[in-house]
Order: C-alpha cells, then structure tokens, then sequence
C-alpha cells in the first residue's frame, strides 16, 4: 500500500516538473519573440527615418554641386546633396552626384578619394556622400522607367558584392545583404540626353544597416 | 491551449506593427506626381517614344496646345472627353493601364479628382487609407492614393 502511494506522488510530481518546463520554454519564446519584434519595428523606423531624409535630400537643388567643376561635392568639406529642381533632375547635378559616387580612394595613394570634412586622410566618394547627406545607413538609389527598367544599367551609392548582372530591380534588391531593408519610391522628369524631351520616371532609393 | 494563447498573441502583435504602417510612401505618390503635373508641359515629354497615346491625342487634335501644363491638359481632356483625360494619365504613369503596372506600385490605387469628380472612379470606400494633396489650378485639382 504504501508502495503504490509512492509511485503515485512520483508519478504526480513528474507532470508538474513536465508542465513547468513546457511553461518555461513557451515564456522564454514568447519574450524572444516579442522583443525580436520591437527591436526590429526600432531599426525599421530608424531606417525610414533616414530614408526619407537621404530621398528629401536628393529632390532638392542642392549646394556646391557644379562650381567651380562637378568634383567640387568630393572637393569641398561642405556642401549639400541634391539634384531636382521643380520635380527635374538637374543634370549637372546629378552627374556630380555620379562623380562623388564613384571616386574609389586607393589607401596606396593618399591624394585619391575625396576630401574628409572631419579632417584625416582621405575618403573614397560613397563615404563621403554619406557625410554630406548626414546618412548613417547605406543606401543606393536607381532610376526606373516606367516599363521597369533601370535607366543606364546603373545604380548609384554603396558598392554591391556580388554585382547584379544584369541591372534589374530584383538583381539589385537581391544583392542587398540585410536583414531590414526600407525601399522608398519618387518621382521626378529626367530628360537625360538634355535635349528638351524626357520623361517622368520612379527614383528609388533603398536604405538598410550594414551587417 | 498555452501554444494557441502563444501564436495568438503574437500574431496580435504583429499585426498591430504591420497595420500600424507610415503614410510615407503614399504621400511621396501623390505629392511628387502632382508636382510634376503642375511643373512639366506636354512639350517637355518625348511623346514620340515613350508617350505614344498622348502623342497620337495631339496628332488627332484632342491636344491643341501642346504647351500646357500635365494637370492643365487633363483637365482639358476631361472637359472635352472623360476617356481621353484617363488615356492621357494612364499614358504618363502606367505601361499596362489594365494590369496597372508601371511607376506607382501595383499596391497603390491612385486617383485624379477634378472639381469633385473622379478622373478615374477609383473605388476610395473600400480603401484602408487614403491621402490628398490638393493644388488649385484653374479649378481645384485633387490626386489620391489609397492602400
């Protein structure tokens, strides 16, 4: 008799210990799973935040961009970022902007890259046009007609590895390594050959936190 | 029951963040499109490539004077014909106007309201947001988009 009473508070105290641990590990997901949401709505917001700043930036007229020559955003440790004047690219603007974008600095060659406005060596271009747009995420932008394509075959800002070829929006968003990745749409005319016609295309601009 | 409680309350959650969502990409559409409405002619445009609708509008004489203003030569159109004003801006932002493929994303339905009346009769009541930015032309001129 006093056997079977045994065996049964044995029996009784497993369940509880077989609950508890059941409990234990839901909680345990439950709270990861909470806090992983919060902590990446934070870095999302943090993300939009800064997209919509760099796009604001690059849709207004900007400073410093064409004088004395379309180096000077690399040249100067001022100036601000900006290529679109009354819903058009500036040309001569946006082509500085593709300047400042790529200047590549050679650690080899301590003239090469662009001016650092905190002073020191040297910066290759993207770098610096991430000082100048007051950006603490990467981004590039595109241009995109509005059948899809990428306008030049190109992207501009961070540096892609591996490069997406050919340069299409999937190759290009594919290629972004990241867990988070905030993709902002505006619209502007770019007239790219300047000859008087263009068109109304989406600029692009994709922003997110190095890993 | 405690995993059902568990996936319940985080799909709770999540959808409170997911519906809790910025309006920041649909006033981009509608700010920046009728900025460029209110800010390129007609003239501006390569109609000979990549607007071939309103090129042909212009060679049948619905567009008279080529250097009005994008919002200037919808209102216009729609004056004259309700169809040719949607052609003419179906022509500026969609590639397929059926499919509504082209620069504003398919998850977007946008809409030109003029003096009231929808360009386009976009279904705005079933719509979870909606956001209008308004100028005021020769008559007040309204673009919408909603999610």
């Amino acid at each position: 008799m006093t056997c079977l009473i045994e065996k049964k508070g044995q029996f009784w105290y497993l369940d509880l210990l077989i609950a508890l641990f059941v409990i234990l590990i839901v909680a345990v997901l439950f709270a990861r799973s909470i806090v992983d949401i919060v902590d990446r709505e934070k870095e999302i917001k943090v993300l939009l935040s800064e997209g919509i700043d760099i796009s604001n930036s690059l849709m207004s007229k900007g400073l410093w961009a064409e004088f004395p020559s379309n180096l000077e955003w690399c040249k100067q440790s001022y100036g601000r970022i900006g290529f679109v004047q009354n819903s058009k690219i500036i040309n001569n603007n946006f082509n500085a902007f593709k300047t400042l974008v790529n200047t590549p600095f050679d650690p080899g060659n301590p003239s090469s890259g662009c001016q650092n406005p905190g002073g020191g060596s040297n910066v290759d271009g993207y770098k610096k046009s991430k000082i100048l747009l007051g950006a603490n995420v990467d981004y590039i932008i595109y241009m995109q007609d509005k059948d899809g394509n990428i306008i030049g075959e190109e992207y501009y800002g961070k540096q892609l590895t591996p490069q997406p070829i050919p340069v299409t929006i999937g190759n290009i968003l594919s290629a972004i390594d990241a867990d988070n990745r905030i993709n902002i749409f505006r619209y502007v005319y770019y007239d790219e050959d300047g000859d008087g016609k263009g068109e109304i295309i989406r600029m692009g601009i994709s922003v997110w936190k190095a890993k | 029951m405690g995993l059902i409680l568990f996936v319940l309350t985080l799909a709770m959650v999540y959808g409170f963040f997911v519906s809790s969502h910025s309006l920041h990409q649909e006033f981009f559409v509608s700010e920046d499109l009728l900025n460029i409405f209110t800010n390129i002619k007609i003239d501006d445009l390569d109609l000979t490539n990549k607007y071939q609708t309103i090129d042909s509008q212009v060679w049948d004489g619905k567009i008279k004077d080529s250097s009005l203003l994008l919002i200037e030569g919808i209102s216009i159109l729609n004056d004259q014909n309700n169809q040719d004003a949607v052609d003419f801006f179906n022509d500026l932002v969609y590639n397929n106007p059926v499919a509504k493929t082209g620069l504003v994303p398919v998850q977007y339905d946008i809409d030109v309201i003029i003096s009231d009346s929808s360009l386009l009769g976009a279904d705005s009541q079933n719509a979870r947001s909606i956001l209008a930015r308004q100028r005021l032309i020769s008559k007040p001129v309204t673009t919408t988009t909603t999610i």
